[in-house]
């Protein structure tokens, strides 16, 4: 379901549209920076479906979960790195990502690889995941 | 595209069409699995369409889930629809058709019962409305790590 705009000309209001494109708002395209969820670039919060080419070691950030400029429970964001450099994606201090076989606040993504994770918990909870979601080749 | 009730508040049509349409469906998102076979399984709901089961129940002997029946109606899964079923916990978890015979076209078999490791995410699509025999699956899908 395309993006944003797509849906509009198709008749959907823009909140609705924004909320329910494949691409969400866009860009598609994202430059990812730094070295932590501090510095990182952030992923808009309908901006669901982003492509990295970035550098070695640089990052990107979740959206924070909750309100008009935070993911909603069960979005989808998907995340793929066409770069030649491994990419972190980051999630906000305390919030934890299952995937992958494991639990963590960070999660690396080699080169030509798609992630797709869906927000599942609003408040966190020690040791359980606000993210969810799977790592491909 | 959240839950029924976010699209329902951004203007969706008919709560029918939001449960349907919303990635998350209905929700609940979290789920407890029960026991280890079929009959003693937690169903997942046919608009249960994302749940994850929390490390905090998911325990050994505990850890069956039960896809819904397909074309059954307001009660079952539609074909084409998605669920996206993960596992937080440190046990695995057994996912299950709603019936004996039918299969899950998945990690390289078709059979009735998929497992799903943890921290692994399961995304299936039932495909056929009537089992098409013992090599025939009416759900297919991925697991990713």
């Amino acid at each position: 379901m395309a993006l944003s705009s797509d849906l509009m000309g198709l008749g959907v209001n823009p909140l609705q549209a924004a909320r329910t494109a494949t691409g969400g708002t866009g860009p598609l395209t994202i430059t990812p920076a730094g070295t932590s969820f501090a510095t990182s670039t952030k992923i808009g919060c309908t901006q669901f479906l982003v492509t990295s080419t970035g550098a070695a070691g640089a990052c990107l950030g979740l959206p924070a979960i909750g309100g008009d400029n935070g993911a909603l429970i069960a979005d989808d964001y998907i995340i793929n790195n066409q770069g030649t450099a491994t990419l972190q994606v980051f999630a906000s201090t305390s919030v934890l990502i299952s995937v992958n076989g494991t639990i963590s606040s960070r999660v690396s993504m080699t080169t030509h690889t798609t992630m797709t994770l869906y927000p599942t918990t609003a408040v966190l909870a020690t040791g359980t995941a606000n993210w969810v979601g799977t790592l491909g080749n | 595209m959240p839950l029924a009730s976010d699209l329902i508040g951004l203007g969706a049509g008919s709560p029918l069409l939001a449960a349907r349409t919303a990635i998350g469906g209905t929700g609940p998102l979290t789920i407890t699995p029960a026991g280890t076979t079929l009959a003693a399984g937690t169903k997942i709901g046919a608009t249960q369409f994302l749940v994850t089961v929390q490390a905090s129940v998911c325990v050994t002997g505990a850890q069956a889930l039960v896809l819904p029946s397909i074309n059954n109606g307001d009660g079952g899964a539609w074909l084409a629809d998605d669920y996206i079923i993960n596992n937080q916990g440190t046990t695995s978890i057994f996912v299950f058709t709603n019936v004996t015979g039918v299969g899950i076209s998945c990690q390289g078999s078709n059979n009735s019962k998929q497992i799903l490791a943890p921290h692994a995410t399961m995304t299936l699509y039932p495909v056929q409305a009537t089992a098409g025999g013992s090599t025939t699956a009416n759900w297919i899908g991925t697991v990713g790590n």
